[in-house]
């Protein structure tokens, strides 16, 4: 046989090959399929050499969010210098917000592309979750794929985790496929959400893995909160909706592949598309795969899903692993420029539901920074989906901490879906179409059908005093609201907000 | 069988007499290129009787893009329009928007068609389309755009034709058209070139709803472009060697990838500069407007081959054009606007997209269309497309305008067109920024000291200093200090001494 076996490592002796300024990609999408005991002794021995007043902080990319395995491990370290291309990790989130961090949140279909362009400089490791990696460097990829297959590509240096825990039949689901460079590329022969065109396996130049490191251990997800009062009314009006467009003509009988958020709101849609029995089955083309897919993939409603990775509770991904012989053929995982590229999107016609941290009155969504400034976890996916999709709906609270915050505020200080890509939003209070409405149409049916009434008369009178223009602003008072929770903790001081609460 | 003759001659008044108050009418054009031209006219003539006799009348407007001359203009002008979408630029037209008189909804150019066939913006009444030819059964040979105007001749009720003599006919040989069917039924588009031709060489209608047919003999009206300054020469410079520097490092292959260049003076400049440059190869261009700077540099064989959806030619050009059809047909291929702005193919292709912004913040947002946020100069149009999907996204402005009472790099943008995740590379006279792989402080630093005009980089390095530390730093209660001033002043910075140097 010309290939040698890989050097077996302790994770300690692994992370000696990274060094204090190195950029390294690790696996990981949706907090799953990260690596688990590298990341640990890189923290172990950032905190070590910190502890000698040696330098040691590193680059870090990944899929998408990495979570408590990756991000959290070495943020507590303080062992990140440069973040790409998004997390969710509550120290990581703090340290960016305090600037000690550099952050980039990118779109992350544009990952892969902008690593193997050189964009970002070189990758000088790849840190990669495996169930398995052959001799002539065919790695199976546990539950997510993300940006993992360029990673394993452009990396000067490689080092696999094999993590005997997860099933091996997850090669079954898996499709990946790379991209060539422009501008000699073709078109992706994706259909459907289910069409598989790629290969079960990522590949790496065996030459380039230093060292593989084995583990046994599941991925942790922090539970999502189950959908409250408030997602239930959300999903009514978003079923009520869909519904409505379906009758008329506009989405077709056989209706179109779906594409949600993570979140109780994106659940709570997710449950009351199930229950409707109005709605026919229908097939998800997505991030992620979460719990109630899952299930209503046990009760036939979700025919098939397509996503980069199988954000799954412990409980539901030993369902799905004793029962694979159900879930192998409804389930299809890709990398991320798949899942989220603009044109299969567009091509198959999703319906695209997610949430914002907030809207403005012109249609503009938030979903990610916190007056602008405090980043909550980035751009993600979202937005390609909303840019792309055949029916883009964004869906949010009307208001928040007891009626401290409205969701519907005059501009948002930061924008990550604009209104030239919205067309529909929902709130608890109601929804609003925006489709073919021009800017004063629009601030009308969201103050009217999404704002929470408590704050109705003050975006009126907002309108009422702003510039004329084809879209009128005030640029002295658009940030009234915000600068009024900055400093007195609620954005109109004077709300009485017992009222609000019981609303 | 249909014979020729069989659709009825009209004259214009007689065409516009059968184009009720409050119809939704669709004509033909992307810019004045392929626009109808008699029955807007005779249109904007029917508006003003029946207002002078106290009547109601105004249209709901669509096109292609913007078609000022032809259409906007005389329906303006005569307050015909009630309602218009997806794009203008027509002085009146947009006085009228501003002023709240006209609903004008700006969209991204390639979802229009899409719009059209879902229904989203109500039943299309009438299409008015330019043609050289209809076949008794129904084939329309577009002119100089082909635009949403498949879309229009699919989707309408009523069919009114205009058929020019003025063109040639040999059109038809650069022209390639294809509907893209509702989903989820679709295929690729299997284009993997510029040049690539995957439809029909016309556009299809149903016969029986042809209503009339109008003979005209009249060249579009473009205006041919001043000659762009010294800043819009220096910012090709910057455009240039920026690009040369790229190929140098292999991040741009040898054989260089496809173009797509704004409409304007700055983009005509950086047109001739690559044009004039050895070391940039022979190239190609996938763009939504082939304007006259062009046919020269296709003639000396430096622009290879030319995707887009209109030939915005001034008559001399087009007559250049039509004078060497042999060679200029094989060269050059004229799209539906869902097909040239579509983001699967930019991605697949690799476009390399420049356009121009009227400002830009200091982490990277862009404004391309609302002055203040408020006054709409011209809309969205295509740039969102090229700038989301682009390889790389270049967005050029000069640094100051109005002798330096406005700053082009500004605090925050009070609109954004396109965000700091999908803009990379921000030029002005003075330098240029390269974003990639930067978080916002060092976004930030970048802009201010590379692009922002001198005069104005301590007035915004000040305001990073004071403002709200985060993940991107913001003071809500001055972001937009320099907008109030200007409106209020009549000039950003009311101190800057604006005597020597600022021309």
């Amino acid at each position: 046989m010309p290939f040698k076996p890989y050097p077996r490592l302790t994770p300690e002796e692994a992370v000696t090959s990274i060094f204090d300024g190195a950029t390294v990609a690790f696996s990981g999408f949706g907090n799953v399929g990260a690596p688990k005991a590298i990341p640990r002794a890189l923290a172990a021995r950032a905190r070590k050499l910190h502890g000698r007043g040696e330098p040691f902080k590193i680059r870090l990319l990944t899929g998408a969010g990495a979570g408590v395995d990756v991000d959290e491990a070495l943020a507590q370290a303080r062992a990140i210098s440069w973040r790409a291309p998004y997390q969710s990790a509550a120290t990581l989130r703090k340290q960016i917000n305090r600037q000690e961090v550099e952050y980039l949140d990118l779109l992350l279909s544009h990952v892969p592309q902008t690593v193997s362009s050189g964009f970002l400089g070189k990758v000088d490791l790849a840190v990669i979750e495996a169930t398995e990696i052959t001799p002539d460097g065919r790695v199976f990829l546990t539950t997510s794929v993300g940006a993992s297959p360029t990673y394993l590509k452009c990396a000067d240096r490689v080092l696999i985790e094999v993590n005997r825990y997860h099933s091996k039949r997850l090669r079954e689901m898996t499709d990946i496929f790379l991209l060539s460079s422009p501008p000699h590329r073709n078109p992706f022969p994706a259909l459907e959400p289910m069409t598989k065109f790629g290969w079960s396996y990522a590949v790496v130049d065996p030459k380039r893995v230093i060292g593989v490191v084995e583990t046994d251990e599941p991925d942790y997800l922090d539970p999502i909160s189950p959908p409250d009062a408030t997602s239930d009314r959300i999903a009514e009006h978003v079923v009520r909706f869909l519904f409505d467009e379906m009758h008329a003509g506009r989405i077709p009988e056989a209706f179109l592949p779906v594409q949600v958020g993570i979140g109780s709101v994106a659940d709570g849609v997710l449950a009351a598309l199930g229950k409707n029995p109005y709605i026919p089955p229908f097939k998800v083309y997505n991030l992620v795969i979460l719990d109630p897919m899952i299930e209503l993939m046990e009760q036939g409603k979700v025919v098939g899903a397509s996503a980069t990775s199988l954000s799954l509770s412990a409980d539901v991904l030993n369902r799905v692993y004793r029962h694979m012989d159900f879930f192998v053929p409804r389930i299809v995982l890709r990398p991320q420029e798949i899942s989220n590229h603009p044109a299969i999107i567009r091509r198959l016609g999703v319906i695209a539901l997610n949430s914002a941290v907030e809207v403005d009155i012109y249609g503009n969504a938030n979903a990610s920074h916190l007056f602008g400034t405090d980043i909550v976890n980035g751009v993600g996916g979202s937005s390609e989906f909303t840019r792309n999709s055949f029916l883009p709906i964004i869906m949010c609270p009307s208001i928040a901490k007891g009626g401290r915050i409205s969701g519907v505020v005059p501009m948002c200080p930061h924008i990550d879906s604009n209104e030239h890509s919205v067309q529909v939003i929902v709130t608890e209070q109601g929804l609003a179409d925006l489709r073919g409405l021009g800017p004063r149409q629009r601030a009308t049916a969201i103050i009217e059908h999404c704002a929470h009434p408590a704050y109705r008369d003050y975006l009126r009178s907002y309108l009422e005093g702003s510039r004329v223009g084809h879209i009128r602003h005030n640029l002295k008072e658009c940030y009234r609201l915000h600068r009024n929770y900055l400093e007195y903790g609620a954005m109109l001081p004077e709300l009485d907000l017992a009222g609000i609460s019981a609303a | 069988m249909s014979t020729v003759g069989v659709f009825p001659d009209l004259t214009p008044e007689a065409a516009a007499a059968r184009i009720l108050h409050g119809a939704t009418v669709a004509f033909s054009g992307f810019t004045n290129s392929g626009a109808a031209k008699l029955i807007p006219r005779a249109i904007a003539a029917r508006a003003r009787d029946l207002h002078k006799w106290g009547e109601p009348y105004k249209i709901r407007v669509l096109t292609g893009a913007s078609s000022s001359e032809s259409i906007d203009e005389p329906l303006a002008a005569a307050d015909a329009i009630a309602w218009r979408a997806p794009y203008q630029s027509a002085p009146s037209l947009r006085r009228q928007i501003n002023n709240e008189e006209v609903d004008y909804v700006d969209m991204h150019l390639s979802q229009l068609s899409q719009t059209m066939l879902s229904g989203f913006h109500g039943k299309l009444n009438f299409a008015v389309v330019e043609a050289t030819e209809v076949t008794p059964d129904g084939r329309v040979y577009l002119t100089t755009s082909v635009g949403a105007t498949p879309a229009y001749l699919k989707y309408a009720d009523y069919v009114l034709i205009e058929i020019n003599h003025f063109h040639s006919k040999r059109l038809r040989e650069m022209a390639d058209i294809l509907i893209l069917p509702p989903p989820p039924h679709r295929v690729p588009v299997p284009l993997h070139d510029p040049l690539t031709k995957v439809g029909m060489p016309y556009a299809v209608v149903d016969p029986r709803r042809i209503i009339g047919i109008i003979e005209n003999n009249e060249p579009d009206r473009i205006q041919p472009f001043t000659p762009g300054d010294w800043r819009s020469r220096k910012i090709a410079d910057h455009v240039l060697n920026f690009l040369l520097g790229e190929m140098w490092a292999k991040r741009i292959p040898k054989e260089f990838l496809p173009l797509q260049s704004g409409v304007g003076n700055v983009g005509n400049a950086v047109m001739a500069v690559l044009g004039e440059t050895p070391d940039i190869p022979p190239f190609t261009m996938y763009t939504e407007v082939f304007q006259d700077s062009l046919v020269d540099l296709m003639e000396r064989g430096k622009l290879m081959a030319a995707s887009t959806t209109s030939l915005t030619l001034t008559p001399d050009a087009l007559q250049q054009v039509y004078g060497n059809m042999d060679f200029f047909a094989p060269r050059i291929v004229l799209r539906p606007q869902e097909i040239s702005n579509h983001p699967g193919v930019m991605l697949r292709l690799g476009v390399i997209a420049m356009n121009t912004a009227l400002e830009v913040d200091i982490y990277g947002n862009v404004n391309s269309s609302h002055v203040f946020g408020t006054d709409v100069m011209n809309g969205v149009g295509g740039s969102g497309e090229f700038t989301r999907n682009a390889y790389l996204s270049i967005y050029m402005c000069p640094s100051i305008a109005k002798g330096g009472k406005i700053s082009s790099i500004v605090p925050m943008c009070p609109h954004i067109d396109n965000n700091e995740h999908s803009v990379q590379v921000v030029v002005t006279e003075q330098g240029l920024a390269d974003l990639r792989g930067l978080g916002p402080m060092q976004r930030a630093n970048a802009i201010i000291e590379n692009c922002a005009h001198p005069a104005y980089r301590d007035y915004l390095h000040r305001y990073l200093e004071k403002a709200r530390v985060g993940h991107i730093r913001h003071d809500l209660e001055t972001c937009y200090e320099l907008h109030l001033n200007l409106m209020e002043h009549g000039t950003m910075l009311p101190d800057l001494d604006l005597g020597n140097g600022f021309e």
